[in-house]
């Protein structure tokens, strides 16, 4: 018998431990100023640097300029924030703005062209998965940032996630070569670039155990890697019980 | 639904009116509605990440995209915390990827919480449970956990993780009923 919603709820809010409680106001204030002193600081700096190759640009922005812009911001949606030091983004990853109008065009610019499809997977097919339809003019933006690299990691996902699919459907017809195939494409999909940027925990070790699996026509095996538990249930229904 | 938990200094009032900064300047409104969210915010890395420390130097990351993105940041206090709180989620990412800048500034609060670790670690783990919230695909198990523990409503939570409202009611209820599958 599955626990009651109320003994979950209660279970989840004793596993809260409120241990920042303990903290001073005093330091809480401490570090409110002096990231606010430290962000002041590089703005003025960063004001700074933009005014002197502002004036470079100007020098030079009869020819060069309104190409070198286009091709540095070519969408609203986009910050110009990239952070290089491997702080609060991937290193390289610009920030992108959600509510831009923009914004679904920019995520269309970033499909990564190096993905491999399964035959019968469009590259419309895994557009839709990773950002959806195009936003009415009726649809909310909701106000946030992404990283780009955020963006096309959803690409990656979404395309990891057709060759799953490929795989659990190639098991079924007893399809050996096509399952080999779909195997061997997850274990290339370990190394794409986005995947790598954000190889957290060692998602990309997972991903090329889960294609070990498979390419060992292992269901069993496959089904308990989980690889498809980022993949939506459509794409996932070859693995079910 | 679950309501936000109160804030306890109280140092902030309600406000849904939109101001509008000029470019680059952050108004007092913004600067006392971070201050009202940073012991939330720590909280939220505390409850995740393992080393204590580590919540210092990911609040003062949160914090300094704060400030450098004021000009984008919602008005109103219910889309700036759930704007912190998407900014926090990226910089957990980060944290847990061990690429967290070690930040002099947040020193002070860092030695706070290593002096504090050995009374309170662990006292409240229930390992069963996290277990079972392990075996939750990741935006699942961040949709339970800020509806549960920082008090977003399901729809707010989904808007945290990128998620549409009804996206986000719907995987909400399977997760919930997955968890109480497994315990």
């Amino acid at each position: 018998m599955s626990l009651k919603d109320e003994d979950l709820d209660q279970r989840l809010a004793t596993t809260a431990a409120e241990r920042a409680d303990h903290v001073s106001d005093s330091a809480l204030d401490d570090l409110f100023a002096r990231t606010r002193a430290h962000a002041r600081s590089n703005r003025k700096r960063r004001l700074g640097v933009a005014a002197i190759i502002g004036t470079f640009a100007v020098i030079g922005g009869v020819v060069a300029g309104p190409a070198a812009a286009d091709e540095v911001r070519k969408f609203f949606a986009q910050t110009g924030i990239i952070d290089k030091t491997g702080g609060e983004a991937a290193e390289g990853s610009e920030w992108v703005r959600t509510e831009a109008t923009d914004f679904y065009d920019l995520q269309l610019s970033l499909y990564p062209e190096y993905l491999s499809l399964p035959d019968g997977v469009a590259r419309e097919d895994i557009v839709l998965a990773a950002i959806g339809a195009r936003p009415g003019p009726e649809d909310v933006r909701e106000p946030g940032v992404l990283q780009d690299i955020g963006i096309q990691y959803s690409y990656e996902v979404a395309a990891r996630c057709s060759w799953v699919a490929e795989w659990a459907r190639a098991y079924s017809a007893k399809d050996d070569a096509a399952m080999t195939r779909a195997a061997d494409e997850l274990r290339l999909a370990a190394d794409w670039p986005a995947m790598q940027a954000l190889n957290g925990g060692g998602v990309a070790e997972y991903v090329r155990a889960a294609a070990d699996s498979a390419a060992s026509f292992d269901l069993q095996s496959f089904r308990a890697s989980t690889v498809g538990a980022e993949c939506a249930s459509d794409l996932r229904a070859g693995l079910a019980e | 639904m679950r309501q936000r938990p109160a804030s306890r200094s109280g140092r902030m009032s309600r406000t849904t009116q939109a101001e509008t900064p000029a470019p680059g300047t952050e108004t007092i409104h913004f600067k006392h509605a971070v201050r009202e969210l940073m012991p939330e915010l720590l909280r939220y890395f505390l409850r995740r990440l393992e080393d204590r420390e580590d919540a210092a130097d990911a609040l003062s990351e949160t914090l300094l995209v704060l400030w450098r993105q004021n000009r984008h940041v919602p008005a109103d206090d219910e889309g700036l915390r759930r704007w912190a709180f998407g900014i926090a989620r990226k910089v957990l990412s980060t944290a847990r990827r061990g690429k967290l800048r070690r930040l002099e500034l947040s020193d002070r609060l860092r030695r706070e919480l290593a002096v504090d670790s050995s009374a309170t670690q662990f006292t409240n783990i229930d390992d069963e449970l996290r277990s079972a919230l392990e075996q939750l695909s990741m935006a699942d198990r961040e949709l339970v956990l800020l509806v549960a523990w920082e008090g977003f409503g399901v729809a707010e939570a989904g808007a945290v993780l990128g998620l549409r409202p009804d996206a986000a009611r719907a995987r909400y209820s399977r997760a919930r009923a997955r968890l109480r599958a497994l315990l």
